[in-house]
């Protein structure tokens, strides 16, 4: 589902063919057959940066849209996109709270507070700021490359 | 169809979304965002406003939600220039219950005096923290969901899908007369959509 406050949203590669926000959620079972997901700009006036991950055999992905919502304004302070890895079959992952970023004085994402990570990884797009946040075990890094305009972030499994 | 903050009051009680209204501290069980039944400045000792209870409400009914916490920007400077002639936090706290429940226990106090204090007189409340002084983005306070269960959704109908939170605001005699600087309350949660 794509929201209206939504600044990206998510495209996975599953053996049927790719699916997106557009039409699915990502707790569908299909989305658990993904080999690959991505976080794109929904639009030019959004931060040009993506999310991309292949997903290893054994692993389980997990999608997050992190809401910080002002009382007084109605408005969306910070939203951030989470992508995450982790080892293991997770029956119903869309339902595991996974956690989020600890935010410094200066709003930048910090150290990740929630489910540990024990052999995987957490990005966030903070779209505030339009820095990605990453923690990871030692098996996972990633790479930066520009394509078409846009800072792609891949994250891989060494 | 959204996710917003609802302030209940009144015995049933009633929920209203204050995103974009605020929330008001008062001296009367009312949602309203006006200077009506303001909180005296007291002689001595201290003067509150009736207890604000407010949660994360959604009438979205695809999502799954979870970890759900409340911070706040920390205790705001008088802003330069200050065209709304606001006064500094001098001699005024905003706590909060250290306890967010699922039972909602209306708001006393006397109506344009003071309210009845958190502590001593909520049913759930056992000890309050300064939300200000405490809570930023550096150390949220996790709230809960309903039931306490670790996610929720897709709902079935609109609902209330945090637990209470309970807010208070005290005085102090070396309180300045006026409104406060308005003080900017975060609530932060995680939506599978």
């Amino acid at each position: 589902m794509i929201h209206e406050y939504d600044s990206h949203y998510w495209l996975a590669k599953t053996p049927a063919g790719w699916i997106s926000a557009e039409d699915h959620y990502s707790y569908e079972p299909i989305f658990q057959q993904a080999s690959r997901i991505r976080i794109e700009p929904l639009h030019l006036a959004a931060i040009q940066a993506v999310l991309d991950a292949a997903i290893p055999a054994g692993y389980t992905a997990f999608l997050r849209t992190d809401i910080h919502q002002d009382i007084e304004s109605n408005k969306i302070a910070r939203l951030g996109y989470i992508m995450a890895l982790e080892r293991g079959n997770w029956p119903d992952p869309g339902k595991v709270a996974i956690g989020g970023f600890a935010l410094d004085p200066g709003g930048q994402a910090a150290t990740w507070e929630g489910l540990p990570i024990k052999d995987g990884f957490r990005a966030e797009l903070c779209c505030w700021n339009g820095q990605v946040a990453f923690e990871s075990s030692p098996n996972f890094t990633f790479d930066t490359l520009l394509e078409d305009g846009r800072d792609v972030y891949k994250f891989l499994k060494r | 169809m959204s996710v917003g903050i609802y302030r209940y009051y009144g015995a049933g009680p009633t929920g209203i979304d204050i995103t974009s209204v605020g929330l008001k501290h008062k001296t009367i069980d009312s949602y309203e965002f006006n200077a009506e039944h303001p909180i005296p400045k007291p002689s001595s000792g201290y003067k509150y406003g009736y207890w604000a209870t407010i949660a994360l409400y959604s009438d979205v009914l695809t999502e799954i939600y979870s970890d759900p916490k409340i911070y706040s920007g920390g205790v705001p400077a008088v802003p330069n220039p200050n065209p709304n002639n606001y006064v500094a936090w001098t001699g005024c706290n905003l706590y909060i219950g250290d306890e967010c429940t699922d039972a909602y226990d209306q708001a006393t106090g006397v109506q344009d005096d003071s309210g009845d204090e958190l502590v001593a007189n909520h049913d759930q409340v056992t000890a309050v923290t300064d939300l200000l002084a405490t809570y930023t983005s550096l150390n949220m306070k996790s709230v809960g969901l309903v039931g306490g269960v670790v996610s929720l959704g897709p709902l079935e109908s609109a609902a209330r899908i945090s637990k209470y939170c309970f807010l208070q605001l005290r005085v102090g005699t070396t309180a300045n007369a006026g409104s406060l600087v308005p003080a900017i309350i975060y609530m932060r949660y995680s939506v599978t959509s």
